[in-house]
């Protein structure tokens, strides 16, 4: 990859490799319990948030009020691609209650959170890109007066065409949607090829070739984003932000609004979710900022709903052409991949969304050669980036489907498919991820069991059907967003007479649980109850760094920290008693708030709290730093780290569909869901990250579609086609299928506790379950998202639906009967009872 | 977060009253009940009244009476009481069917009968902000010259 802006580190100021942070290795490993069994991890405990948010005590970003706050509003694009002329804010500025105004020349600075694609500016200054780019803020007495000034504000805009589309895109790189592009509107093109895939497909009894088309969708997190600026007199700014990734804010308001980084705190409060939607910086931080520093006063910019879905990031929309081979024993042959990725009017992630369009389906199957070939657009419409399951969502759905077809032509069991073609464990893929545990068979054959699947695939009536989907994910990613040798995370831990334990860690805690995995682990290695855990996480002031909640690594990474800074503890703990007693530390117990040495605990036994005291009379003041950093991971190629991580989680699922062959309505009836997350560290967080995925992916595939409005009389195109919740349509309670999670534990050798990720993998099966349940349940194939009644109403009209479901059923029958013949031939003295 | 714009706010506690708010400036006046829809409205700025009479506290308004001639419904019962009144269930069960499968249930605990008969346009090209409706050039019904219509061939509505 080409490197603009930031540099890499200069090979000559790398660390040699064998200098390089090695977190340390404990006795029995990390996946060992400190005490022969588990007392914490592993039970269905509480988070340790939950309380105060149902019960209306968290303080979110909207309910900081501070003292003198003004409130902030920006003023946006009614044109998708428009030069700004001038702007004139006099109007405006002499509206009473009005404090300050700003337009793009305020902010000029260029950010973007990947530091070679630095695109963006917290306002237009030039030109602004799509309906509702931000192109001036104002800071008033209320939100009401800021709104009115904004009125008064007068922006002569020179619209240009606008771009919509990917095609439109490629075909007028004369119209530059970003001028920070190289090429045309091209943001990013991937191109890599391992072994020899034509090569591959020629050995090939079936091929199949299609083209997928997945619509864009947005987070719709319930909080909307909000943040506070407040500059005080002495320079220092402190900013409170609903974001996901504090430390990277940080360091992109130290280089927006020219201040040094050691004058800047950043305080993530309570957040309302987030899937994504807030991994970034956005217009309103830096504004509310420079708004507090032109005033001296507090200034909170809230954004409006309407707003929510200009900031976006969300998924990108994606065209994806797929050629697959198969051979008559079920083994795959050679993939080849292109995609279109329209990106929208920014960079955001998009390099490395490009990258995991690619990268990140080479596992939980073998792939003897691969290719992609992906292409990222700029289009006039508000900016795509990571949601839940980045990048490789719709990949994912599209090479299932492929997989279901496959299956279809040599008819065989797509679950049996499926495992045939099973990667294996410790081992590598073919664009050399290295993959550790893989519980994926577990995965598959816990839904075929739990759906009942083999009496219902191909065997149920007309309009019924079941579908399977299986997937990976990563734990982290080992490609830090900037570059540098420095741990991923940190973690410092705070123990004192009182019997508290104090954790401090820059983790996000987005709702996923990270805060309360970091109260798990304290507690399991010390002997405390949870409640006895204090966690401080996302203050840059308090916390040391961790790169934030993004890429599924809080669990992984901020835990195998915080394991390293309780072992450490412990260790001092157990050796303070161990003398005491005269025994080994590792003879001494921390369990369930009571220290005992093992070989006598009724006689060598005493209380932690008393324990602690021991060990800060022997150490004196208690405290230790844990850090975690990942191995040198990732293919020795351009781009080989982009989708390397220390561990993959997998999944399957099953899905029930019940359609009506007249309206073409889908309603989905259940999902069955297995995870592989390596050791659920509390079962019940686990379950709600599964239910909360397939939740979102069966959105995805019935509900949801980001679009927008084509040029007509009055407006050009780009305008979104509702940006609210009644027109932007989310499942609720009552629309959600039943949802049954399996937990799978396949324990990684390197997660703490053998844990790994839970909060994005189980989303990837859910829609090409769904899609492949349509097919058995009608005949049909769904390659475009939504899968909503017109799509499927036309797709039914346009063919012999119920011809093709007659000819799927008999090809898999007749394969099952010779399949059945042998098995009736095997001993019945074999069967389980 | 939305604004509502300024008003004046008027609580009459009877008919009376209500119709002499109603009569003090005629043109520039809204009437408010459950507000489920006359609140976001007001938000999206499709009305800018200068005075907003809240006729929620209008007790002569609150009743089901089960007459001779008929069904007797006041314009403040609420879609959730409608939804579930005993005599409307038994002698009217598509009425009570019908109040109960609007919205979701907070939105039919402050929702009125009356509310819900008078409802303003509800159109994908009206109900939105000022800032969209801005973007698309307006509509017909309110600040623009020309109606939108989602399906143009089919609907003569809008």
């Amino acid at each position: 990859m080409k490197r603009r802006g930031t540099p890499a580190i200069p090979a000559d100021r790398m660390m040699p490799a064998e200098k390089r942070l090695i977190p340390p290795a404990w006795p029995g490993g990390r996946t060992a319990p400190p005490n022969r069994e588990f007392r914490v991890i592993g039970k269905r405990n509480r988070k340790v948030e939950g309380l105060a948010k149902v019960t209306g005590r968290a303080i979110y970003a909207d309910d900081i009020a501070l003292p003198r706050m003004l409130h902030g509003k920006l003023l946006r694009s009614p044109h998708a691609h428009a030069r700004i002329r001038s702007i004139d804010v006099s109007a405006a500025r002499a509206l009473p209650g009005v404090h300050a105004i700003l337009t793009g020349r305020d902010l000029p600075e260029y950010f973007g959170i990947i530091p070679w694609t630095e695109d963006e500016q917290a306002l237009c200054e030039e030109k602004a890109r799509y309906v509702g780019d931000a192109v001036a803020a104002v800071a008033a007495e209320s939100e009401l007066i800021a709104e009115e000034a904004l009125k008064r504000i007068r922006v002569e805009y020179e619209t240009v065409p606008a771009i919509t589309s990917i095609d439109e895109a490629l075909e007028h790189p004369e119209i530059k949607v970003n001028e920070k592009a190289k090429e045309g509107n091209i943001s990013k093109h991937v191109h890599l090829e391992f072994g020899d895939v034509e090569a591959e497909l020629e050995k090939s009894d079936a091929t199949i070739e299609a083209e997928y088309w997945y619509e864009g969708s947005t987070h719709a997190p319930i909080e909307p984003h909000c943040a506070i600026g407040d500059f005080d007199a002495t320079g220092f700014l402190t900013l409170y932000s609903s974001t996901q990734v504090a430390h990277y804010l940080h360091r992109d308001l130290a280089k927006v609004l020219g201040l040094p980084t050691q004058r800047i705190r950043v305080i993530q409060p309570v957040v309302g979710g987030a899937f994504g939607g807030k991994s970034e910086p956005f217009s309103l931080e830096f504004c509310a900022a420079k708004l507090s520093m032109l005033t001296g006063r507090p200034v909170k910019i809230l954004y409006t709903r309407e707003e929510v879905f200009y900031a976006h990031r969300g998924r990108h929309p994606m065209r994806l052409r797929y050629r697959t081979g198969i051979k008559r024993d079920g083994t795959l042959t050679g993939v080849d991949a292109k995609i279109h990725i329209d990106g929208g009017a920014y960079s955001s992630f998009g390099l490395v969304t490009t990258y995991y369009s690619g990268q990140l389906l080479t596992a939980p199957y073998q792939m003897k050669a691969y290719r992609f070939d992906s292409t990222r657009v700029f289009t006039n419409k508000p900016c795509c980036g990571p949601k839940r399951g980045h990048g490789s969502v719709q990949p994912r759905f599209a090479f299932e489907c492929q997989i279901d077809k496959l299956a279809d032509a040599i008819g065989m069991d797509p679950i049996e498919v499926r495992r045939r073609n099973f990667l294996g464990e410790h081992t590598r893929t073919v664009n050399e991820l290295r993959v550790t545990s893989n519980g994926f068979p577990q995965c598959l054959e816990a839904v075929e069991r739990a759906s009942d699947w083999k009496r219902k695939f191909r065997r149920m009536p007309y309009g019924h059907g079941v579908g399977v989907a299986g997937s990976m994910y990563i734990s982290g990613t080992n490609y830090c967003i900037y570059p540098n040798e420095m741990p991923q995370s940190g973690v410092q831990l705070k123990l004192d007479r009182s019997g508290r334990a104090t954790v401090f860690c820059g983790a996000s805690d987005i709702g996923q649980g990270s805060d309360s995995v970091l109260a798990y682990i304290v507690a399991e290695e010390l002997g405390l109850d949870i409640g006895d855990i204090r966690v401080v996480a996302a203050d840059t002031d308090l916390t040391p760094v961790d790169l934030g909640s993004y890429s599924s690594r809080e669990t992984f990474m901020v835990g195998n920290a915080c394991l390293d800074a309780a072992r450490k503890l412990r260790l001092m703990v157990a050796e303070s008693l161990a003398e005491r007693w005269g025994c080994r530390a590792e003879d001494v117990t921390l369990a369930g708030g009571v220290a005992c040495s093992t070989r006598a605990p009724e006689k060598e036994c005493m209380s932690v709290q008393s324990a602690f005291q021991l060990a800060e009379a022997r150490h004196g003041t208690l405290g230790s730093v844990g850090w975690y950093q990942s191995p040198k991971l990732g293919g020795d190629y351009r781009g080989g780290t982009i989708g390397a991580s220390p561990a993959y989680s997998f999944t399957a699922h099953v899905a029930e569909v019940e359609c009506d062959p007249e309206t073409g309505r889908v309603s989905v009836r259940k999902i069955w869901v297995a995870h592989d997350c390596g050791r659920a560290l509390n079962p019940v967080a686990v379950e709600g990250q599964m239910e909360g995925s397939a939740y979102m992916g069966f959105a995805e595939a019935i509900f949801e579609e980001q679009l927008f409005k084509p040029e007509a009389p009055g407006h050009g195109a780009g305008l979104h086609h509702g940006p609210s919740l009644l027109d932007y349509r989310i499942p609720t309670s009552l629309d959600t299928p039943e949802l049954e999670s399996i937990i799978i534990e396949s324990v990684d050798p390197e997660g703490p506790y053998g844990a790994k990720e839970a909060g994005e993998g189980p989303l990837h099966p859910s829609i090409p379950a769904i899609a492949n349940a349509i097919y058995d349940a009608l005949g049909v194939r769904c390659d475009r998202l939504p899968f909503d009644p017109p799509r499927v109403f036309r797709l039914l009209r346009s063919c012999d639906a119920r011809a093709q479901w007659e000819r799927a059923r008999a090809h898999v029958h007749e394969a099952a009967t010779g399949a059945q013949a042998t098995a009736e031939r095997s001993p019945s003295g074999t069967r389980a009872r | 977060m939305l604004t509502l714009p300024s008003f004046e706010w008027a609580r009459p506690r009877t008919v009376e009253e209500t119709l002499a708010a109603l009569s003090d400036r005629p043109g520039e006046t809204l009437v408010v009940a459950g507000g489920t829809d006359a609140v976001p409205n007001l938000k999206h700025r499709l009305h800018e009244p200068r005075l907003v009479v809240h006729i929620g506290g209008v007790r002569e308004l609150q009743f089901v009476r089960d007459a001779e001639d008929g069904l007797h419904l006041g314009a403040l019962v609420t879609l959730a009481e409608l939804a579930r009144h005993p005599v409307v269930r038994r002698d009217f069960p598509s009425l009570a069917r019908a109040a109960g499968l609007v919205a979701g249930p907070q939105l039919r605990n402050m929702g009125t009968l009356g509310g819900n008969l008078c409802l303003d346009t509800r159109c994908t090209y009206y109900n939105q902000t000022y800032f969209w409706r801005s973007a698309l050039g307006y509509c017909l019904k309110k600040d623009g010259a020309a109606a939108w219509r989602r399906t143009p061939r089919t609907s003569r509505r809008c």
